[in-house]
């Protein structure tokens, strides 16, 4: 349960984070690469109980 | 020896004050949906052949109940309408705004506004979904150690040893499964829900949907998998005590001399009384459980067509996501309500196998 829940919190603060600062951001060439790798972070964060579960 | 003077001196002899507490407690929360009834008064009325509900009172109760929880839940709708034309509002204005930055910004604070709101509103439906889950569980609890001694008291030997440990199971195990997986799993889904409307784009949207849909499957399987062992159970049990019972009048009937028979038909006599008290009793118990159900999940479908109409509003002024976020939040309410309701149906399903074993159909064939 306390698992569920640090997850939870974490894909919610992630999430919030990212849609701040992708406004947030400079409009250039490098922003598209940016938000790609803000797509990879949640998907890490999504994926993250998948560790616990591998020990 | 009337039928009447047998069941008061049984009723007299047995301790229901838990039950009759346990109503009382029903129907001072369900706002005069029920009136107040005791199981001798429904035993009383079973026997004359009276109706025991009232079903225009009990409609017009309900559609008033709902009218006046859309009532007091329309604040929250009205607040939401008014973050979303402030959004709308922000967004037609950006073009005046140096940059889209600002405008853009305004509207993921109002769309946190509405995330704080509905997030509020969704805790509050979700302690008494679960505060209702956890009475009828008391309730059942309490009910059937009342209810199956009368059980086994009219002959049913093999019902009442196999149906009471297995249905106190169930409900053990089915509140369990609710509280710990289920409720929480549609509570996590309306959050990721939520958090997803901050975006254009999609983040978690089929992780919520796909913790929403295993929750209602779980939900469908575990009702499925109790109630239909309960039911085989309570078919098979009672065959068996229909013939223990008979085997035991027969013998009385034949080999006791000269009074035999007397003895058997006073048995029957007895048995019957005994069985409309179980009868009377358990129907207490559907009411309770009952009335228990209906106030819950009135409040929590008014709440659930408010998000609708709200969604519905806000749809032509509102940015899409919003909207989608709204609509959303509402099926995740209307999911609670069908498994609140799903729970009590099990508990329903229980009552109904106990009040149907024996009857007058055990030991007279």
């Amino acid at each position: 349960m306390e698992i569920v829940r640090e997850w939870v919190k974490n894909i919610f603060i992630i999430i919030m984070a990212v849609s701040f600062v992708e406004i947030l951001l400079p409009t250039g060439s490098m922003s598209k690469y940016l938000k790609f790798i803000f797509s990879l972070i949640i998907m890490a964060i999504i994926l993250s109980p998948l560790a616990i579960l591998m020990e | 020896m009337s039928v009447e003077s047998i069941v008061e001196e049984q009723l007299n002899s047995m301790d229901m004050k838990e039950i009759e507490d346990l109503f009382n407690y029903a129907s001072s929360s369900s706002g005069g949906i029920f009136t107040d009834t005791s199981p001798a008064e429904i035993i009383k009325s079973i026997i004359q052949g009276d109706p025991i509900i009232n079903f225009n009172d009990i409609i017009n109760n309900i559609s008033h109940l709902f009218l006046q929880e859309i009532q007091s839940s329309i604040i929250l709708g009205i607040q939401l309408v008014i973050i979303c034309i402030i959004i709308g509002l922000l967004k037609n204005l950006s073009t005046s705004f140096s940059e889209d930055t600002i405008s853009n910004l305004g509207v993921i604070v109002c769309s946190c506004c509405v995330m704080a709101l509905c997030l509020k509103s969704f805790m509050d439906i979700y302690t008494i979904c679960s505060n209702s889950i956890d009475t009828m569980t008391v309730t059942m609890q309490v009910i059937l150690p009342i209810l199956v001694p009368l059980l086994i008291t009219m002959g049913g030997f093999a019902s009442g040893g196999i149906l009471n440990p297995l249905i106190m199971t169930a409900i053990t195990a089915i509140n369990t499964i609710l509280q710990k997986f289920i409720m929480p799993a549609v509570y996590l889904s309306c959050i990721f829900i939520l958090v997803n409307s901050l975006s254009e784009k999609d983040y978690v949207k089929k992780l919520a949907l796909f913790m929403r849909g295993a929750a209602v499957f779980v939900m469908g399987l575990s009702v499925t998998l109790f109630s239909g062992l309960t039911i085989i159970q309570g078919i098979v049990t009672k065959s068996a005590d229909g013939m223990i019972a008979q085997t035991a009048r027969y013998s009385v009937d034949n080999f006791v001399p000269i009074v035999g028979s007397f003895a058997a038909d006073s048995i029957d006599l007895i048995l019957s009384c005994t069985s409309i008290i179980k009868n009377g009793i358990g129907i207490f118990g559907l009411l309770i459980i009952i009335t228990l159900l209906t106030i819950p999940l009135v409040k929590i479908l008014a709440v659930a067509v408010v998000y609708k109409i709200t969604a519905i509003i806000i749809e032509p002024i509102g940015n899409k996501t919003v909207s989608d976020c709204l609509n959303e939040v509402g099926n995740s309410i209307i999911t609670l309500a069908i498994i609140l309701f799903l729970g009590a149906m099990m508990f329903l399903i229980f009552l109904a196998i106990i009040i149907g074993i024996g009857g007058g159909s055990l030991w007279k064939s």
